[in-house]
């Protein structure tokens, strides 16, 4: 079981990078502290195991994707039928990437962890592969779907 | 390269960590394929996006001490055991809660009779304004349509007629003997009063088809067309004449009223009475009749 030290350790490196994730994920919903709460918990549990010792980060990412998808069950928020028509309904590019948000949270819960973590965090796949539990070679995969399923809603409109 | 290698790569070459020969090769098809040339602007459109979204730091509080329960409560997290009504002691809730179930259980059993009751009474009330705008005499012979369809002034309620409390007695049941029943009754022991009702029930398939049979007895009996109650009323479950006649008018009516009564076939008729579609019962009420005057009941139930 980590120590305090090695918790606090946890927070100061890895707190923002993780509340952010939830924040992302649960988009601004009202449960992120206590989901992160949940995080830290589980973290003070659960004893590293030793093929993560080099993995730190992903270790700590990897409960993080663990608990958020619990609470993305739980709490995530999804667009309503209004919402996805109000979508739809926008014609120009303009319009639409101004909507950006709102389409992104379109995407299936997986790729928005993947996507986060690659293209806004910019962490190498290894780690992201050990955070999400899946093969390098899926990442990229799932990676180039994401982006062309985003690119369909927003370039669709033509 | 082609299309669905460059495709293939986009992963990598997006990132940047596309091997040398390999990115060489696929700017070369970006500066031929156009398609491939507007899905690369498209995707960097994309990340780019996503690279900008506003990060959001953690806050002060948790920075601080991350595990503390009392700050889900600050950050605004409403849990259902933040509740006030749960902060209140469990032996406290527990039986305030148990009081309530009780009070409710009570209350349901108290008030289940009188919505009974209240059932009850909207029932007769429909049957009396079903009986007082009862026009349809379609099954009715045009004799029978005529007549009165109940009596004007009853004087004894049918609650009483059917309450042995009141002092009414059940002399005798189906198939038995008259003078049986004459015995029975007049034994000093019973306490009942003189006046007679006889009840004849009968059972069947149609009670409108019975209807007019019934009604053309009563007349052939002499029992006069003016009087109440000789038409018969609609009730839930049957056809009802009651009426007051002569007591010398019993024997035949029992006669004819059996005559008319449907058949059970020979395989179903048993020593019991339970299915037989006849039978009559004579009681005597405390209460007063006209004198010279009995009261008689044919019900013409739906079988």
């Amino acid at each position: 079981m980590p120590s305090p030290a090695k918790i606090e350790h946890y927070v100061q490196a890895y707190g923002d990078l993780v509340y952010d994730l939830c924040d992302s994920i649960l988009w601004g919903s009202p449960h992120v502290p206590a989901v992160f709460q949940s995080i830290m918990r589980e973290i003070r549990r659960t004893k590293p195991k030793d093929a993560f010792v080099s993995h730190e980060r992903g270790w700590v990412l990897r409960l993080a994707c663990t608990k958020i998808r619990e609470a993305f069950h739980r709490h995530g928020r999804n667009l309503t039928s209004s919402e996805q028509i109000e979508l739809d309904a926008t014609v120009t590019l303009t319009s639409r990437l101004t909507r950006f948000p709102s389409f992104f949270h379109r995407l299936d819960l997986e790729d928005k962890i993947l996507l986060i973590l690659r293209d806004k965090y910019g962490l190498p796949y290894p780690e992201i592969s050990t955070a999400m539990d899946s093969p390098e070679g899926s990442l990229k995969v799932r990676r180039q779907q994401a982006l062309a399923t985003l690119e369909e809603w927003l370039w669709d409109y033509r | 390269m082609n299309c669905f290698e460059w495709q293939s790569n986009l992963s990598d070459y997006l990132d940047g960590t596309l091997a040398e020969d390999l990115r060489k090769k696929a700017e070369e098809h970006l500066a031929q394929c156009q398609t491939c040339r507007e899905r690369h602007d498209h995707f960097r459109i994309i990340l780019t996006s996503i690279a900008s979204q506003p990060r959001t730091g953690l806050p002060a509080g948790l920075r601080k001490s991350p595990l503390s329960t009392t700050l889900a409560r600050e950050s605004g997290v409403k849990f259902q055991r933040y509740l006030p009504w749960k902060q209140v002691p469990w032996y406290v809730r527990t039986t305030v809660e148990g009081t309530g179930i009780v009070l409710l259980i009570l209350l349901a059993i108290s008030t289940g009779p009188k919505l009974r009751v209240l059932y009850e009474k909207s029932i007769e009330r429909s049957v009396d304004e079903f009986n007082e705008t009862f026009t349809d005499v379609s099954n009715i012979t045009e004799a029978a349509a005529n007549l009165p369809l109940t009596r004007q002034n009853p004087q004894i309620s049918s609650e009483d007629d059917f309450s042995d409390d009141n002092g009414e007695e059940t002399v005798s049941e189906a198939d038995e003997d008259d003078s049986e029943s004459s015995e029975y009754l007049d034994s000093d022991d019973i306490q009942v009063g003189s006046s007679e009702i006889w009840r004849f029930n009968l059972k069947t398939d149609s009670p409108h088809e019975i209807r007019p049979k019934v009604v053309q007895i009563l007349t052939d009996l002499n029992i006069p067309r003016s009087t109440p109650g000789l038409g018969g009323i609609e009730a839930p479950g049957g056809i009802q004449f009651d009426l007051f006649v002569s007591p010398s008018v019993i024997p035949g009516l029992k006669r004819q009223l059996q005559k008319i009564a449907p058949r059970m076939p020979a395989e179903q008729s048993t020593k019991s009475h339970v299915g037989e579609t006849f039978a009559w019962y004579k009681n005597k009420s405390r209460r007063k009749l006209p004198p010279g005057k009995i009261r008689v009941v044919i019900w013409l139930s739906q079988m």
